[in-house]
């Protein structure tokens, strides 16, 4: 009797801990209290007996070929170049993966907000693995990097640790640079800097919308395992929201839905205002 | 006592280490999240192009009294943003800045050691536990 004890009990809690701790965090999966709605054509049918369970099931491909196209450009450091990534798919190098990440984020887009990033040329460039937001500039200077008609966004990869940063961005200039660490959070870190390229701003404690299930909101929140496709992690640590959800806001759908059209303008705009980088 | 005894206490002794360990890593709430920082940079030369800044904001202030330092910023009250349009050069009291100002995450935490450290011990529970049914159906 006393074994049994001794060995059903550290396994109860051992499986019941995670599973305990979970239960704040279960609204993160899903969040249906959005102020916007996701646009239906008259001929979408809706899945669902509820209002909040709608879901366009507009064809996928209905839906990318109407979707608004922002380009990217990959650029990857001398590092980057000889990295490979896990994936429940296999080993990537760094391209491969770059492109993976970049359309599971895109999906999400797509599917909520019609816009998606079409990334596959790519530059490389030399990296002096200075702090992170040097080595931002470094990638830029370099580059020679302008938003412009053929490429919208540039999205840079070094393969050495940016510690303490693990994504950097200048939404001014719509340059991101990241450094991957672990595929579970790569793909909402790409997607949350890429909302700061259509001027999303963190929700900091404070911030009205500091609690939302938003992807732009650095709330910490505890999480001990953590499955995406397939695969379970063990995190055990505060992390900020924005790892642990693909929902936005009110006022982040509102922005980037009022902003995601307007991607080329700011640009014709700012290159006529332009004033300099220095060489 | 049996070796099989002295490991399963050995498992419940590790067992309370890391919930132990887990408890107290929850317990430390604090936690790095990055933000808007804004770099102002002294140019010792007049720059060729320049913008002249009129209304500085306190955070871009406090970033060009501070030079070669990240100044971390309130993004719902900063008005500097509206006005920057990319790394560039500034004028401000006659002194010229390179300016840049960037958003920045922080690195995740590492989870090398508590994930397959709870895999490694659910599986030794799981494993005495079969071991102890098989010996009961045995008996």
């Amino acid at each position: 009797m006393k074994m049994k004890v001794t060995i059903t009990l550290p396994l109860i809690i051992l499986i019941a801990l995670p599973l305990f701790w979970s239960i704040p965090n279960s609204s993160s999966i899903e969040n249906p209290n959005l102020s916007w709605e996701p646009e239906l054509n008259s001929e979408s049918t809706l899945i669902g007996s509820s209002s909040e369970t709608q879901v366009n099931v507009e064809p996928l491909e209905t839906i990318w070929d109407n979707a608004i196209s922002i380009k990217v450009l990959f650029a990857a450091d001398e590092e980057e170049l000889s990295n490979s990534y896990w994936t429940p798919y296999g080993y990537y190098y760094w391209r491969l993966y770059a492109y993976d990440i970049l359309e599971k984020v895109n999906l999400r887009l797509v599917q909520k907000f019609g816009v998606y990033f079409n990334g596959w040329e790519y530059v490389t460039w030399h990296s002096d693995n200075s702090d992170y937001v040097n080595r931002l500039y470094e990638m830029v200077n370099e580059l020679g990097w302008r938003s412009n008609r053929v490429y919208n966004v540039l999205i840079g990869f070094t393969g050495t640790s940016m510690s303490p940063a693990y994504g950097v961005v200048d939404s001014s200039i719509s340059a991101i640079l990241i450094h991957w660490k672990v595929y579970w959070a790569d793909d909402n870190l790409l997607e949350h800097e890429l909302g700061h390229i259509f001027r999303l701003h963190d929700h900091y404690e404070g911030d009205p919308h500091y609690h939302d299930d938003c992807i732009m909101s650095k709330e910490p929140v505890w999480q001990d395992l953590w499955g995406e496709d397939g695969y379970i992690w063990g995190v055990f640590a505060y992390e900020p929201r924005v790892f642990f959800t693909t929902n936005y806001c009110s006022l982040c759908a509102y922005t980037l839905k009022a902003n995601k059209d307007r991607y080329m303008y700011w640009w014709y705009v700012i290159w006529g205002k332009y004033k300099v980088f220095p060489v | 006592m049996n070796k099989f005894k002295v490991f399963v206490l050995l498992l419940l002794f590790a067992t309370a280490i890391f919930v132990g360990y887990v408890v107290h890593v929850r317990s430390q709430s604090e936690i790095p999240v990055g933000g808007l920082f804004y770099k102002a940079t002294l140019l010792e030369e007049t720059p060729n192009e320049y913008w002249d800044l009129t209304d500085p904001d306190i955070w871009i202030l406090e970033a060009i009294n501070n030079p070669g330092q990240l100044i971390e910023v309130n993004q719902t009250a900063t008005t500097f943003l509206e006005n920057y349009l990319g790394p560039s050069n500034i004028r401000y009291d006659n002194k010229y800045y390179f300016v840049t100002a960037t958003y920045s995450e922080e690195e995740i935490g590492d989870s090398i050691f508590l994930g397959p450290a709870f895999a490694g011990l659910l599986t030794a529970w799981v494993s005495v536990g079969s071991v102890v049914v098989v010996k009961k159906f045995k008996h």
